[in-house]
């Protein structure tokens, strides 16, 4: 799969962090962005979008992103979700990976972190 | 970080008003740090000498260095020295100060040597000293959990050096206070350790402060409050990964939360403004 043509969805409850990811992605050729605002939106979104590749933030309210990562991988097993949070404890990076997280991304978002896993996708 | 606490002893010294600080602040960003103010700050001379290097320099088309040579105040490797430094001289608030005219070489000299003997002030390159001087110059040495404050103090002075901007000041810590904030935005850190934390301004503050950190403009409420929302975040996040690392304690945070005309009745904390040229910025950690 091409870098452009893959369907991404945002899940932050910033709108900073939403905006900063889609002119990453959007920079990279990425044109297919939804976004959702809290735990319970991400996982109505994904059903609703079918994303290729997901960014979670784990800290949310409602549902906490770690929540919602269980959920939308019990819904599709295949799942890739890129966890993100500030919060890069050794117990979250062991809490996503066993949750079945795709990789882990240290906020604050960096260019060249969300190339590397675009291109680590593009490879899968 | 000299800049900062030295800026705060002169305010809390009467050297000089906060609002001289603030344009001292506005201005730094343009101030050369002069060899003389440097060769004060190192002891090499004192402010007569320098005065006398000046006068001499009206006279003559010489450089300060080679002038205070030639005048035997100095030695060419200190020069050399004192050159070397120029371009991260910490002492850039004192220079825009005597620059600005509201201070003399002769006041620069008395209020640095009173600032460094105050607490045994020394270079502050490492985390150790900047930790004993922010303790002396706030008092904090009677606070309970007083090592919790200081490392998330220091981590945060980090944070608003690398993400907003070294032009500020200290401008008052205060304990237990009662705090009136127009834009507030609070996170909790919650696990073995739980405290409250806040970041609280006026608009024009929050609005720079936000606008700072994310890179670009920021002209209504709800992105300010993300933007000052997201830094804090930050803050927290590594605070956590640290004393996850350092400890082996795990943390985690609630979202943060934003309000609007909030009055906080801090029973067991502390209030740390930074007066910055667009405001003063409010930090307020509460450990339970």
């Amino acid at each position: 799969m091409k870098i452009s043509e893959i369907k991404v969805l945002i899940c932050d409850d910033s709108i900073l962090v939403r905006k900063k990811l889609t002119e990453i992605l959007k920079g990279a050729g990425i044109t297919a962005i939804s976004e959702a605002k809290d735990g319970i939106q991400a996982v109505e979104q994904f059903k609703a979008n079918n994303p290729d590749l997901t960014f979670m933030d784990i800290v949310m309210p409602e549902k906490t992103g770690l929540q919602a990562l269980e959920e939308i991988k019990a819904y599709n097993p295949d799942a890739k979700v890129v966890m993100a949070s500030t919060l890069g404890t050794q117990s979250n990076l062991t809490d996503a990976i066993k949750a079945g997280a795709f990789d882990f991304l240290q906020k604050p978002v960096q260019e060249e972190d969300i190339y590397k896993i675009l291109n680590t996708f593009t490879k899968e | 970080m000299f800049t900062q606490l030295f800026g705060h002893y002169l305010l809390n010294k009467n050297y000089i008003t906060t609002e001289q600080l603030r344009k001292a602040l506005e201005a730094k960003s343009e101030t050369r740090v002069k060899l003389g103010a440097l060769a004060i700050d190192a002891g090499y001379m004192t402010a007569n000498q320098v005065e006398k290097v000046h006068e001499e320099q009206k006279r003559l088309d010489k450089r300060i260095g080679d002038i205070a040579v030639g005048m035997g105040f100095l030695t060419q490797s200190q020069v050399d020295e004192l050159l070397s430094k120029q371009k991260t001289a910490n002492i850039v608030i004192g220079q825009t100060l005597i620059d600005l005219g509201f201070m003399t070489n002769s006041q620069f000299e008395e209020a640095l040597a009173s600032y460094k003997s105050t607490a045994g002030f020394a270079s502050e390159d490492n985390d150790d000293t900047l930790a004993e001087n922010i303790t002396a110059v706030f008092g904090l040495d009677d606070l309970n959990d007083k090592d919790f404050y200081i490392e998330y103090l220091l981590l945060f002075i980090r944070n608003i050096v690398r993400f907003i901007g070294d032009d500020f000041a200290f401008a008052e810590c205060t304990k237990n206070p009662e705090f009136n904030s127009k834009y507030l935005c609070s996170q909790d850190i919650t696990g073995n350790v739980n405290a409250y934390t806040a970041i609280g301004c006026d608009k024009e503050a929050f609005y720079a402060l936000a606008s700072r950190y994310a890179g670009e403009e920021v002209d209504d409420d709800e992105f300010a409050e993300a933007c000052a929302g997201e830094f804090l975040n930050l803050q927290n996040g590594l605070f956590a990964v640290n004393v996850s690392n350092a400890q082996g304690i795990e943390l985690d945070l609630t979202p943060q939360v934003s309000e609007k005309d909030v009055t906080l009745n801090i029973d067991d904390g502390i209030k740390v403004s930074l007066a910055f040229s667009f405001g003063t910025v409010n930090l307020v950690i509460c450990k339970n």
